[in-house]
């Protein structure tokens, strides 16, 4: 075996296990060009491609073409309807706002009111939502209520 | 709900869309969905449950774990993720929601109101004078108009004077209390003026001589049925310190307050109140209720 092939696959299988086995493995856009790097080099040793295209040129193909897939990869994270990246922004807030958008009628107010303990001193100023959301068809009416 | 029911009829479809009133027709379902962010355990749920379930509300609750099922349904590409629909704002002439606080119960019995503190507070501190001033504020096209009660009091053991505001519920209370803060103190002199003139002709010299036995001590004591934020507190306060006066406002906080007094029996149960176009006036009772003394004692009484 080409001693390019033995490099690829310690290559492939080092990066493939790399985002298993660390805590914090690098970000994907890293990950998969190295992959492809490591597969691209393993290429290299085809005897057709030993004897006729310069090491040089294997090496540039192989920058060019991992830089492409990084650069692909963060920009297609980086893209609002993409769900890899907008999935970090989901929560209770959020919910609450796009929760039942299907009725006739949906009213969200957000409102500031004192709270005070039992014994009458005063908690903090808090603030609070309140949604109201009624069916034409149905005929009914029901509510949602929001604290942050 | 009943705000809605009563204000959001009148609101325009701000872009000529289908937004519609929410009408008396439509049934109240008693569901309500509660969205949190802090993580309540079982025994707080359990709580919360039975309280709504008393109110006739029937809870269901939105907390991580439904966030987590939401997540992991659009990790599944089951469903897209949520984006923010375009909001509308509220067009300018539309009604500021608002709350009332003025009626509260605490364990199914009805807290004393503001107003009745208002009106039965400061008992035995001397003489006092009742009025009240009808305020007019614009913003823009907005008009509000309010009649805050004022009563003014001659303290006779310390022989200072200080006046007690009560405004009522409304939206604009913040506003109300700001703009008092230059006019009070001519509210009480106009008063102090009226009362020692009994016969309606009042003299400048009258008002002063009263003035000078009584000094202004500065106190001023705002009922208020809203509740203020801390920022609007420190501008109130500074506000009326810029005219000599301590601030202090009586909010619901106070009523907590008079009512553990009551409770513990350190205080009675004050005089209810309402409203009218002049001074306040004492609520009737209703007949069933109107010998609550002797009901105390026939229930004491009882095995």
């Amino acid at each position: 075996m080409e001693w390019q092939y033995t490099t690829s696959i310690a290559g492939t299988v080092l990066f493939g296990v790399l985002v298993f086995a660390i805590k914090e493995p690098p970000p994907q856009w890293i990950v998969w060009p190295l992959i492809a790097a490591a597969v691209l080099f393993g290429c290299s040793g085809i005897p057709w491609v030993v004897h006729h295209v310069p090491l040089g040129a294997i090496l540039a193909v192989i920058l060019g073409f991992s830089l492409l897939l990084g650069g692909g990869i963060a920009t297609y994270q980086s893209w609002p309807s993409t769900n890899g990246k907008t999935d970090q922004t989901v929560n209770i807030a959020l919910l609450w706002r796009t929760d039942f958008n299907v009725g006739s009628y949906k009213m969200l107010q957000d409102f500031s009111t004192a709270l005070y303990k039992t014994d009458g001193d005063r908690l903090g100023f808090f603030d609070f939502g309140v949604g109201i959301y009624g069916s034409f068809d149905s005929q009914s009416v029901f509510m949602s209520f929001y604290a942050p | 709900m009943d705000d809605a029911r009563k204000n959001f009829h009148i609101w325009t479809a701000p872009k000529g869309d289908a937004s519609q009133p929410i009408s008396d027709n439509l049934i109240f379902t008693n569901k309500i969905y509660l969205y949190y962010e802090n993580i309540l355990n079982d025994e707080q749920i359990n709580t919360l449950t039975n309280l709504y379930r008393s109110k006739g509300l029937e809870p269901v609750f939105r907390g991580f774990g439904y966030l987590e099922y939401r997540r992991l349904w659009i990790a599944a590409s089951q469903e897209q993720t949520p984006v923010l629909p375009e909001s509308v704002p509220l067009p300018m002439e539309a009604p500021v929601p608002f709350i009332d606080h003025s009626e509260q119960y605490i364990g199914g019995k009805k807290l004393p109101s503001l107003l009745s503190l208002f009106m039965t507070d400061f008992k035995g501190v001397g003489a006092v004078a009742g009025t009240w001033t009808d305020v007019t504020l614009r913003n823009g096209s907005q008009e509000v108009k309010q009649q805050v009660p004022i009563r003014v009091y001659n303290d006779i053991h310390n022989h200072v004077r200080f006046i007690a505001l009560y405004v009522p519920p409304t939206a604009a209370s913040f506003a109300i209390v700001k703009f008092l803060a230059t006019s009070f103190l001519d509210q009480m002199n106009d008063l102090t003026k009226r009362v020692v003139a009994k016969d309606g002709q009042a003299t400048d010299g009258a008002a002063q001589g009263y003035a000078a036995n009584y000094p202004f001590s500065g106190a001023v004591y705002v009922y208020s049925d809203n509740t203020f934020s801390d920022d609007q507190m420190s501008e109130l306060k500074k506000l009326y310190a810029d005219q000599s006066a301590a601030l202090e406002v009586r909010d619901f906080g106070y009523v907590i307050k008079t009512w553990n007094e009551i409770q513990s029996g350190g205080r009675a149960m004050p005089q209810e109140y309402k409203l009218t176009s002049g001074l306040p006036e004492p609520e009737r009772r209703p007949k069933m209720t109107s010998y609550p003394a002797r009901r105390e004692r026939e229930d004491s009484a009882w095995p």
